[in-house]
């Protein structure tokens, strides 16, 4: 009889905690209800949200979730709100694994792991220089991932190709990314055999891209920033605790023998740089530098025909990276690249594959404080391709400026990340690179949280902006701002703050061609502006969504916008909270339209669950409303009966 | 015309100094060659080249049936806009295309066989009915979808009993292009699949079944009001709007009894079938409902129609 209360009591805890587990977001059931409330009444229903895999041939290089989320574009929100859930720590590890995580190809059952070695082997070849044993032990740790476990990954990540294709991968591939201001001034022969030239290299990288087993490298890539940044960690406290006296531990050497090469001991190798608390100056290829302080000078060069991973630490001052190659500042290309600036307002001046970029590697800047300036030209700022190239700001209003495919920007089975977790921030990108298919004065942007593939050839990645405080303006021009494009997602999730979200077309949770976009706005009294294709729109069997949940809004476009379908796409719009008002300069194609195409329509939906709003265009507050369109409506109700207590819950 | 001979001179200028280069790599004979070099401009997409795309077209087109074969391998182009003009060609080059087309349905590769079905649909010829029934079950779904497409767009009734079957395709794309078809074709013998697809899983062929029914039109009714209380919501949700797109006192007191419906969503429905009808004859059913309504939604739509008909 004891044992039954026991067990009893067990099963009633038990299926207490699953549902308290079970509860989900209130925010998200009212939404979700709303949506299948609105659906009903255009004669539709939630599970209508769907679309088929294989409108194009299924590649081999196609993600598991790319292909999850197509088949349930809706379950985007659910997905932005676990990544975003992974990005409050200190520590950047939790989004990392689960950038990694998501990193798996359909066609993959289990993941390749990178092979842990026993390394002491290989420092035990060294003399040490420094006397202090903590030290001995970094460096130790630094040197056996830099030369033994990072390159062993890297070897079995590109074991199946050939020389050739490893070449091709780093000369001719990544001309595909680059954009061409000369492109402007081309007749339309030569752009024609430039794309057919680019085309060809794809056809070339598909036939090997199966081979290319990167979980190796970006495995060893996590395990290896976790154990830098833990180190860095216990170093800080060691020196803030006076336990490590920076100053008595670089001067404690031992005296070295004559005619004894550097490179024999530990710290002192070609490309390792130990800098003391003054102002530094860093030039050329390096694999390590630890610097201790001071306002310190970095000109960072990188050979991808000659690839190494490399390590960068620097525990304080307003510091300043300069990008002398391509791959430097944070990047990987065959390999890993970490950079730790642990404080200090810092100016971080990359080309392009820098800050914070992984082709065909991984790459990470993490920044703990300061306000920072990020600039860039292409594939730069959380940018991926077959990688995870990551920026993570713990603070600071700070400044992101690029030119063109950047700033959470993923190609193929890529993630790029920006997460930044405090101020003010201004993200700009585009200007550079004309859009000179569609205008004569309007500029390429492709970033701001872009997921790309290469279209009609190969599926794409995942691109993102996770910013969680603050209040931060997105500039961009033509395609940004959580836009998906070719079996990709694209997404922006930004917790808290009055935001700013300008662009010009395709944008503002959009999504092209097979493709994922979309925007959660938490908290803040939010602007968004553009000409069209934006505000949740899809394109082509494609989903965007904007999904803004509390605060006064102001949502402005021309046409194709707030919750538009097109060409069989699916687009949504919701604004959960607040008084909102909403303006579109065209009505026949916005707030709730389904454009007719391939002889039927795409669906287009418009809520808005509460609040008091002022609507110029097809929406009435209070009111519900169809387009003459297929399929589309409105619906402005107060559906969610519980006010808006404007709380903003914090996670940590 | 000034502008537009200088935009053509501007393009011939271009062919002859040998700045057009080819399209795609596997031109052989002068004439694939030719063709290539002038394909480059009738698919940009640039603005600066936009006067000049349609004399390229044009100018293609002007070479007739002998330009077919190369603008048949053209569609196995990766990119969209350069099938699209290849789609525009073929259709300014007309009838005389045809006997290739045809025989170009044999084709191994799906994608060119789909994209010719439904050139040859956007074309209307009905030379190809017989050729496009043969191909109507290919293996590839895309394919079996173009092919409906196709028939319903030329219209010959010889492809009835195809589109019928295509009805029940287990792929919900080709399902919706039969419906689509259906609907042109105005097939009768459909009318009882139809209703059925009107609770499809899949918004496509549920919405062109609906569509399809409503072009069929008065034959319609009966079957649609028998199956409004489906154990499938969606027939009945669906078969309201489809009603009242129908029109006219028969549709709209079909909807009548759906104004009892327990679920709000339906009342809905029904009062909006009742809005669009044309009919006044259900005002009496709407007045009644409205002494008991509570359900916001309902009354917004109740008002909407009392309003309509008030001055009836």
């Amino acid at each position: 009889m004891k044992y039954l209360w026991i067990l009893i009591t067990f099963l009633l805890v038990t299926v207490f905690a699953i549902n308290v587990l079970a509860q989900s977001d209130p925010d998200a059931d009212y939404e979700k209800e709303g949506m299948a409330h609105l659906m009903r009444l255009l004669n539709l229903k939630p599970t209508d949200l769907t679309f088929r895999e294989d409108y194009a041939e299924i590649d081999s290089l196609r993600l598991a979730v790319i292909s999850d989320l197509t088949v349930n574009p809706y379950r985007m929100v659910e997905f932005t709100e676990q990544m975003a859930g992974n990005c409050w720590d200190q520590n950047p590890e939790k989004v990392i694994n689960a950038a990694f995580d998501n990193l798996r190809r359909t066609i993959q059952d289990k993941r390749d792991r990178a092979i842990q070695q026993d390394g002491g082997g290989q420092s035990d070849n060294f003399t040490t220089f420094y006397n202090s044993m903590n030290f001995n032990r970094l460096l130790s740790m630094i040197h056996d991932a830099l030369y033994y476990y990072l390159p062993a990954s890297v070897d079995s990540t590109m074991a199946l190709l050939s020389q050739d294709e490893q070449k091709f991968l780093v000369r001719e591939f990544k001309e595909i990314i680059f954009e061409d201001t000369t492109d402007e001034s081309r007749t339309a022969e030569v752009i024609d055999s430039i794309q057919k030239a680019e085309e060809g290299y794809i056809e070339r990288f598909k036939q090997f891209a199966f081979k290319i087993r990167k979980d190796f490298l970006l495995d060893a890539g996590r395990e290896t920033s976790e154990m830098v940044y833990r180190e860095i960690k216990q170093l800080l406290a060691d020196i803030e605790s006076k336990e490590f006296n920076v100053k008595q531990v670089l001067s404690d050497t031992i005296t070295r023998p004559q005619r004894t090469g550097l490179a024999k001991y530990l710290g002192l190798r070609k490309g390792w740089a130990i800098g003391g608390p003054g102002n530094d100056r860093y030039r050329g290829d390096y694999h390590f530098i630890i610097d201790f302080g001071g306002n310190d000078f970095y000109q960072l060069e990188y050979d991808p025909e000659n690839p190494h991973s490399t390590i960068i630490v620097d525990l304080s001052g307003d510091d300043v990276y300069v990008s002398e190659t391509d791959f430097t500042i944070g990047s990987g290309c065959f390999s890993v690249g970490l950079l730790y600036d642990m404080a200090g307002n810092d100016t971080y001046n990359g080309k392009n594959f820098t800050c914070g970029s992984g082709y065909f590697g991984f790459g990470l800047l993490y920044d703990e404080s300061g306000t920072d300036r990020y600039n860039g030209d292409t594939f730069t700022q959380g940018a991926a391709t077959c990688g995870i190239g990551m920026i993570y700001d713990r603070g600071g209003n700070d400044v992101y400026s690029a030119a063109v495919n950047a700033q959470g920007f993923a190609l193929m089975e890529g993630f790029g990340l920006i997460v930044d977790q405090a101020g003010n921030d201004n993200y700009i990108v585009g200007g550079k690179y004309k859009a000179i298919i569609h205008y004569d004065d309007h500029y390429l942007s492709i970033g701001q949280g872009y997921g790309g593939g290469l279209m009609q050839f190969v599926s794409g990645g995942i691109g993102g902006i996770v910013d969680l405080d603050g209040n931060d303006n997105y500039y961009s021009d033509m395609v940004a701002q959580g836009c998906g494009w070719w079996y990709a997602l694209g997404f922006i999730y930004d917790y808290k703050g009055n935001d700013q979200y300008l662009s010009y077309q395709y944008a503002q949770g959009s999504a092209e061609h097979m493709g994922l976009g979309i925007i959660i706005d938490e908290y803040g009294e939010d602007f968004y502006r553009g000409k069209g294709l934006m505000q949740g729109v899809g394109h082509d069997y494609s989903c965007g969504i904007l999904l803004d949940r509390h605060g006064d809004d102001i949502y402005q476009a021309d046409g194709l916008s707030q919750g538009a379908g097109s060409a069989n796409g699916f687009g949504i719009l919701i604004d959960s909270y607040g008084n909102d008002i909403y303006y579109v300069r065209d009505t026949v194609n916005t707030q709730g339209y389904g454009n007719p195409r391939r002889d039927f329509g795409s669906i287009g939906l418009f809520l808005d669950l509460s609040g008091t709003d002022i609507y110029d265009g097809n929406g009435l507050d209070n009111s519900y409303w169809t387009t003459d369109s297929k399929w589309g409506g409105g619906f402005d109700w107060e559906f969610i009966v519980e006010p808006d207590s404007g709380k903003i819950e914090t996670e940590n | 015309m000034i502008s537009r001979k200088i935009v053509f001179v501007t393009f011939i200028i271009l062919i002859i100094f040998g700045q057009v280069v080819f399209a795609v790599d596997d031109a052989v004979t002068p004439l694939e060659k030719k063709i290539d070099s002038i394909f480059v401009i009738a698919s940009s997409a640039e603005l600066k080249y936009r006067d000049m795309v349609e004399p390229a077209k044009d100018s293609i087109a002007a070479m007739g049936a002998e330009a077919v074969p190369r603008l048949v391998e053209l569609f196995r182009s990766n990119t969209a806009r350069e099938k699209r003009a290849v789609e525009q060609i073929l259709k300014k080059i007309g009838h005389e295309a045809m006997p290739y087309l045809r025989k170009s349905l044999l084709l191994d590769d799906y994608r060119q066989v789909s994209r010719i079905s439904y050139t040859i649909g956007e074309m209307k010829d009905s030379s190809a009915v017989a050729d496009l029934i043969n191909t109507a079950f290919h293996k590839n779904w895309q394919v079996r979808s173009s092919c409906a497409g196709a028939l319903g767009k030329i219209g010959d009734k010889a492809a009835d009993e195809t589109i019928i079957l295509l009805l029940a395709d287990s792929v919900e794309t080709v399902r919706q292009a039969a419906a689509v078809a259906a609907g042109r074709l105005l097939i009768d013998t459909a009318i009882e699949k139809l209703v059925h697809m009107l609770g499809d899983d899949f918004y496509g062929p549920r919405m062109c079944a609906a569509n399809a029914l409503i072009k069929i039109g008065h034959k319609s009714i009966k079957p649609i009001i028998d199956s409004l209380d489906s154990e499938n919501s969606m027939v009945g949700d669906l078969g309201c709007i489809t009603l009242g797109n129908i029109g006219g006192n028969l549709a709209a007191l079909g909807v009548g009894s759906q104004m009892k419906s327990e679920n709000p969503a339906r009342r809905v429905l029904a009062v909006k079938a009742v809005l669009q009808s044309n009919s006044s004859l259900a005002c009496g059913l709407v007045e009644l409902l409205k002494e008991t309504e509570t359900d916001p939604v309902v009354l917004f739509y109740i008002d909407k129609t009392l309003e309509k008909y008030a001055s009836r």
